[in-house]
């Protein structure tokens, strides 16, 4: 399996880091159209999804933000009509649907950095930097859904033996407070073991390791090198020409030119890679099912 | 030599009068499985932790701890943590991180161990487990049973040469606790891993140790093998430890008789047929007269957690009449407190009829459901303290209750009174034993004056003396004319003590009779007593039970 979801955490740190990066500073609305799409290839290839009620999500986003655009901005030198003597121009318009986009690509590629890097690879890389960090993250992230379930069980026994049952106002609010008091001297009672179970196990001895369930595998490797090949590409090519897109006071296209269609060829491979690798995954099966 | 040395061992915890240990001499040889028993407080957590160097807790101590040649304290923090492993009794808060494989991994990260190696050892106990399922879930996931395999590889992995063991499976239900007492069975006869492991019901781990100890206010009474220690009991048949003793030990003990003593149901079997006949082979039982008042009664109750989550209640239908002991007994998981956090109005059955007192439940207003009506006693008795004293978490449930704060101190005193608590009124409810923290919590039930008490495992972790006195406490709160609904796993409990009992299965309450019949008709799920007298005698359910018809067999001279 080689997906985005599958890479060592570091390659898939690195990616996202390259994608919000190009994002952030291409300023061209091509660019943010292409991660877009991209970021909606992949949620949708993937297990992340995107449901109909996400497709609404986004529209609203939209229109509210290419609409609030013009009302606030009157750069511009095509004036399509006043709104309380204010000038509305199409430059702004347009700023604004670009703004939206780029607002909406971020937003997804987000969600699929959430999903991509779980509990287990931050505390991965954090371990990288500080391990004394990553294993005390690592207790609070155990710690949590303990007393989590804590308060149910407490809420409960409380209500059941009648104290603070009643629907009331201040009954609700004794009763919650009541609850954390319990729970802060659970909380302590637990912390204590866990204190002891550590110790026993050795926790505080001179040289610890370790230890993690990545590896770092050729195929990591080779997708690293393509990521920082296509960055490299990205940085040289937007240096040695000017892509961005001039909004105010009115449209200035950058120049066609081979360097412009190279730095889009390199954006495309990079917002597209991971859907790529997932379709590769299925015509592999495919391919492998039919052979059985 | 012997493995494990324990020398003129003398412990007394700093600012208290008495030692928790007296001048305790012992040996264990490698590859023992050594049994330490003893009642609550006799100190064997204390002698469990002296004898690992992390967890030694701070007093003053004499005599000598000799591990492997060396004394504890001389040895080096590598070997001592990675030799000897050491097992809590609560499963949940031994866990360090979020996750199954990083718990395995932790204790050999600590030693240092490079990863490959960590790697291979963890993969290693994974299949000797048989847990490669659950080796990416997080350790929130798992059941109760399942944290304390968990636990027990996490410890392995590091491979000791001595494990300890404080009352493993005390938090666990029957079928988890069987299951980790053969995990160490194995591991003890496949690995030679020496055993040193306390517990409190002996049913089934006395027949499988080589060894017993057994501990007494700080005084090591008896230390020796398992047949002697059944012997010793026969001198000393009142003994609070006896009623832990397995069934086949105790009808022994009980008898009187001169023959070896059996240590298991397949021996207590033979024992009996060889020594006793059967001609008469029914005890006479009274029938059982219930009130014609209703205290409870649940009809085709159907109930789920979520929309989406499957049903725990299908239909249930159950009457507790007024004034009796009913328990309700099941496996984990089928819906045994959800029953009672429907009864207690916690929960709202989206189908289906509840009636508490005759009345339909939705009609209680406010608190009034609990006004001297209905209260429950949760599993774990610590969520109900909140303060600094037992005796300022009573007075503010009283004042909840009653209006006059005389009132109020009225019925704290005579609850305290009855539960014989008033001496543990002034301390920190934190620092009580597992049982003298049940009866404070049953304090605090019953402040309200309820008329129904709902008991949700109300034995667990305790003792046989524990066990003991919530018995008699439900026999009181009966004599003043309570009902009392007991969830447990105990099926012991249930034999000796309730008036009537059913089992939950597939969200349904079946087989609701008396606990003579119910065990009677059952074939695996009855009590040790009962499987001993199966086909030979019968409606033999307890211990005294089985006794009284040995007796009576006998005394007829009708052997075989």
């Amino acid at each position: 399996m080689t997906d985005l979801f599958s890479l060592h955490p570091f390659v898939a740190l690195i990616y996202f880091i390259s994608v919000f990066t190009a994002i952030m500073f291409s300023q061209n609305p091509l660019f943010s159209v292409i991660a877009l799409l991209g970021g909606i290839c992949f949620s949708g290839k993937s297990k992340i999804h995107i449901r109909p009620k996400d497709f609404g999500f986004g529209l609203l986003v939209f229109l509210a933000v290419s609409m609030t655009n013009p009302l606030f901005s009157h750069n511009g030198v095509t004036v399509l009509f006043f709104i309380n003597n204010n000038p509305v121009t199409a430059e702004a318009i347009y700023y604004g649907m670009y703004l939206a986009v780029m607002l909406l690509a971020v937003l997804l590629w987000f969600r699929s950095f959430n999903r991509v890097i779980t509990d287990d690879k931050w505390l991965y890389l954090t371990a990288k930097i500080s391990p004394k960090l990553s294993l005390l993250l690592s207790t609070a992230f155990r710690f949590v859904p303990y007393l989590q379930q804590q308060v149910r069980k407490i809420r409960s026994a409380q209500k059941a033996v009648g104290i603070f049952a009643g629907d009331s106002w201040m009954d609700k609010i004794k009763s919650t407070f009541n609850v954390y008091s319990a729970l802060i001297s659970f909380g302590i009672e637990g912390a204590v073991d866990v204190g002891a179970s550590m110790k026993a196990r050795g926790y505080g001895l001179k040289g610890r390791s370790n230890y993690s369930l990545f590896r770092f595998r050729l195929v990591d490797f080779a997708i690293l090198c393509f990521i920082l090949w296509m960055d490299i590409a990205l940085i040289v090519l937007s240096v040695k020409a000017d892509i961005r897109f001039v909004f105010y006071p009115a449209f200035l296209f950058p120049k066609a030119q081979a360097s412009l269609i190279q730095t889009v060829i390199a954006f495309l491979l990079l917002c597209f890679l991971p859907f790529i690798l997932s379709v590769k995954e299925d015509i592999k099966w495919r391919f492998l099912r039919s052979k059985i | 030599m012997a493995f494990l040395e324990v020398e003129n061992l003398s412990f007394g915890y700093p600012e208290t009068k008495n030692k928790t240990l007296y001048d305790i001499n012992f040996t264990v040889s490698e590859g023992e499985f050594c049994l330490l028993c003893g009642a609550s407080g006799c100190g064997k957590t204390t002698l469990l932790k002296l004898l690992k160097k992390q967890l030694s807790p701070y007093g003053t101590k004499s005599g000598k701890i000799i591990y492997n040649g060396t004394e504890t304290e001389a040895l080096d923090e590598k070997t001592s943590a990675s030799e000897i492993g050491f097992i809590m009794q609560n499963p949940e808060s031994q866990i360090v991180t979020d996750t199954v494989w990083h718990e395995l991994s932790f204790g050999l990260e600590n030693l240092g161990v490079p990863s490959d190696t960590i790697h291979r050892r963890v993969a290693e106990i994974v299949s000797f487990f048989g847990i490669g399922d659950w080796f990416h879930k997080k350790t929130a996931e798992l059941s109760g049973g399942q944290k304390q395999q968990l636990n027990l590889a996490a410890v392995l992995v590091m491979q000791p040469k001595i494990l300890l063991l404080d009352e493993p499976t005390a938090q666990l239900d029957p079928i988890a606790s069987a299951d980790f007492l053969h995990t160490l069975q194995k591991l003890n006869q496949e690995l030679g891993l020496t055993v040193l492991i306390a517990e409190h019901n002996l049913e089934d781990i006395l027949s499988v140790a080589d060894k017993v100890l057994m501990l007494e206010n700080g005084n090591l009474q008896f230390a020796g093998s398992p047949r002697d220690f059944a012997g010793y009991f026969k001198q000393n048949p009142d003994h609070p430890i006896a009623s832990a003793l397995p069934a086949a030990t105790r009808i022994y003990s009980m008898l009187q008789s001169g023959n070896t003593c059996p240590l298991n149901v397949k021996e207590g079997r033979s024992f009996i047929c060889r020594n006793y006949g059967h001609k008469t082979d029914s005890i006479s039982t009274k029938e059982y007269q219930h009130h014609d008042e209703k205290a409870v009664e649940l009809k085709k109750v159907w109930f789920r957690y979520e929309k989406d989550s499957p049903d725990i209640l299908k239909g249930t239908n159950l009457t507790v009449f007024q004034g009796e002991h009913f328990c309700i007994l099941g496996g984990n998981g089928t819906g045994k407190t959800t029953t009672v956090g429907i009864m207690a109005g916690l929960f709202k059955p989206y189908s289906g009829k509840v009636f508490v007192g005759g009345k339909r439940i939705e009609k209680y207003a406010g608190n009034s459901l609990y006004f001297q009506n209905i209260a429950v006693l949760t599993q774990n008795p610590q969520v109900l303290f909140l303060h600094k004293t037992v005796l300022e978490d009573l007075t503010e449930s009283a004042a909840v209750f009653y209006d006059s704060s005389d009132e109020g101190r009225a019925k704290i005193a005579q609850i305290s009174k009855m539960l014989d608590i008033e001496n543990l009124l002034e301390c920190h409810p934190y620092d009580l034993s597992g049982g003298e923290q049940q009866k404070c919590a049953l304090a605090k039930v019953l402040i309200g004056a309820p008329k129904i008490v709902l008991l949700d495992e109300p034995t667990k972790a305790l003792d046989a003396d524990g066990k003991r006195v919530i018995a008699e406490i439900i026999k009181a709160l009966k004599a003043t004319g309570i009902t009392v609904i007991t969830v447990t796993h105990d099926i012991e409990f249930v034999a000796e003590n309730a008036d009537r009992c059913g089992l939950f299965f597939d969200g349904d309450m079946i087989s609701v009779d008396t606990p003579t019949e119910f065990f009677d008709r059952n074939t695996f799920y009855t009590t040790a007593a009962n499987r001993i007298a199966r086909g030979y005698y019968q409606k033999a359910v307890t211990c005294e039970d089985v006794v009284m018809l040995c007796k009576q067999n006998s005394k007829d001279g009708a052997g075989k």
